[in-house]
């Protein structure tokens, strides 16, 4: 077979980038400040969130605008369980949410799927902001405009383990990376295949016997899914979550993320994350007032001059250098 | 037996009739060729029989199953496949993803999510096999956009074939490409749908006494003549439609 090697080598190709990926993040814990720790934590979880939006748009063609519903749905139902009802186990907090993001998407995918490219795009935008909207007036269970604040670190029922924020660093190393080998190899699956070719020719698909719709509709759901998580570990980062985090700002983020990261591969959206997130601290603090005209500026330059993103011309730059071992 | 049965046919686009009454039957292992002038209505019946389009009325049967309202995919797992006049190939993906997603179209492994695409030994294979036959095995890892216009054509027919229809329909099969082309492509069609029912429009009439062995006639929406190529040939209104009466 032409695409045999040994297994053992290609077991080990295969773990080695996250294992080392991981050591690496988890071996900077002791060295850097919890300032660091905090934005390297912020940057992770965005780029969970922007590899799942990226599933989407991407890899499956769907132009969302309501992806920040899901982000944001797990994040409130995380802070309203520990908040409101006083659940604090992070094994229950971050199943239920998953769960309701699931039934959340369930609901959202059988409505925006109706329609395609731009109505698709309305739909899901109107739907974002219809959550932004409940969350500002349910004030009793969210807090309204204000918020829901004092989300505390995950209760990881640990004996002697007291969350701070190095831990909390680790954790979301850990699902990061599991994120990130669950959607490298879900788009490399005959599933992800099928999303590609829905992608380039959805009615050339259909003629090929696949049901598009139920393969849009489950990447929908999947997606929000990998975004409720991220909307999880967000909650418990910044201990508030608000009903922004559910509307059209951080979804259009998102998007800025995947474009200015470059959506290519699943990678490239984690990219962004960190070059959106890192320009925003650098501006905050040069010049605060001036951040939605710096990170305007840095979309127009990527789309201009970036084509495709940053991370294929990074990737380019350092194979010119040999840097880079592994390709994906 | 019988490998199409359709009854009754029709389909307008508002006033205009595209298709009226249609009724056609073609039994297992024909080779049909659907010949008539543009606008004759050719493509409209492929869409309506691939679901495509709706039927407005009529009946559409495969091997005895019906299938006139159903979607686009049950119809290929039904085993009704087809190929499109203007080249639909999956472009930013390469030559074997294009293969192996047509391959896996009729399997359950289409939503397996975990598993590499390209661990699947026997898809592989077969893969393998069909772009072998097309030649194209070296290029497997170009990406589909990137080849020339022939091979695009190539890739367009054997997407179809691939899922080892019952019934194919072919839209203009040689549409685009240049005389050598042609001949060397009735050939490979011909090597590869030899046992397959086939029904394919074109204008050209080579591909059409290249490969079929029966001619049905489209003329406004109607089924105008039906028979062997020879004697489509020598239907007088036939060569009316295609060459204009001589002025008395």
């Amino acid at each position: 077979m032409v695409f045999r090697k040994p297994i053992w080598r290609s077991q080990i190709a295969q773990w080695a980038p996250y294992v080392i990926t991981g050591i690496a993040l988890v071996a900077l814990t002791p060295f850097i400040s919890d300032y660091f720790k905090y934005l390297i934590t912020k940057i992770l979880i965005y780029a969970v969130f922007a590899m799942s939006h990226n599933l989407l748009y991407g890899y499956s063609g769907l132009f969302t605008l309501g992806h920040a519903a899901f982000f944001g749905v797990g994040g409130y139902t995380a802070g309203i369980l520990i908040i409101r009802y006083d659940i604090h186990s992070f094994w229950l907090v971050l199943p239920a949410s998953i769960l309701m993001v699931l039934l959340v998407a369930a609901v959202f995918g059988v409505i925006a799927l109706q329609a395609k490219g731009l109505f698709f795009l309305f739909i899901t935008l109107a739907l974002g902001q219809l959550c932004e909207n409940v969350a500002t007036k349910w004030r009793t269970m969210t807090g309204g405009s204000n918020g829901l604040v004092g989300i505390p670190y995950p209760d990881l029922g640990l004996p002697g383990l007291t969350m701070n924020p190095s831990y909390f660093y680790i954790l979301v190393i850990c699902v990061f990376i599991v994120s990130c080998f669950l959607l490298y190899r879900l788009t490399h699956s005959p599933f992800g295949e099928a999303l590609k070719g829905i992608r380039d020719d959805e009615g050339r698909m259909a003629h090929l016997g696949y049901n598009t719709w139920l393969h849009k509709y489950l990447v929908f759901i999947i997606g929000g899914m990998f975004a409720g998580m991220a909307g999880v570990l967000f909650g418990h980062l910044n201990g508030i979550i608000i009903p922004a985090h559910l509307g059209i700002s951080t979804s259009t983020m998102a998007m800025l993320m995947v474009i200015i990261g470059g959506s290519a591969n699943v990678f490239g959206p984690a990219v962004g994350a960190a070059a959106v997130t890192i320009l925003e601290l650098v501006s905050s603090i040069y010049v605060p007032e001036r951040w939605p005209l710096i990170l305007g500026s840095a979309f127009v330059f990527v789309v201009l001059l970036l084509r495709g993103g940053i991370t294929p011309h990074l990737v380019r730059l350092l194979s010119r250098f040999k840097v880079f071992i592994w390709k994906h | 037996m019988e490998a199409l049965r359709i009854e009754g046919l029709s389909k307008n686009f508002g006033a205009l009739d595209v298709l009226k009454d249609i009724s056609l039957r073609v039994q297992k292992g024909e080779h049909v060729a659907v010949i008539g002038p543009n606008g004759a209505g050719k493509t409209t019946l492929l869409n309506v029989i691939s679901g495509e389009l709706p039927a407005d009325a009529g009946k559409m049967h495969i091997f005895g199953q019906d299938i006139t309202g159903m979607a686009r995919y049950h119809r290929v797992h039904a085993g009704l496949a087809r190929s499109f006049q203007v080249t639909r190939v999956f472009g930013s993906l390469t030559l074997l993803q294009n293969t192996l997603l047509a391959i896996q179209g009729m399997r359950p492994s289409r939503f397996q999510m975990y598993r590499s695409a390209f661990a699947y030994e026997k898809i592989i294979a077969k893969a393998e096999k069909l772009l072998q036959l097309l030649g194209l095995w070296e290029k497997k890892d170009e990406l589909a956009r990137t080849i020339s216009y022939g091979e695009q054509r190539k890739i367009e027919i054997a997407l179809s074939l691939s899922l080892e229809p019952k019934v194919l329909l072919l839209d203009e099969p040689s549409a685009g490409l240049d005389l050598g082309e042609v001949l060397d492509f009735i050939e490979l069609i011909k090597d590869m749908a030899r046992e397959k029912t086939l029904i394919f429009a074109a204008h050209d009439m080579d591909v059409v006494f290249g490969l079929a062995d029966r001619v049905v006639v489209l003329y406004y929406g109607q089924f105008i003549a039906d028979g062997t190529p020879e004697e489509i040939k020598a239907n007088p209104k036939v060569r009316e439609i295609y060459l204009g009466v001589r002025q008395k």
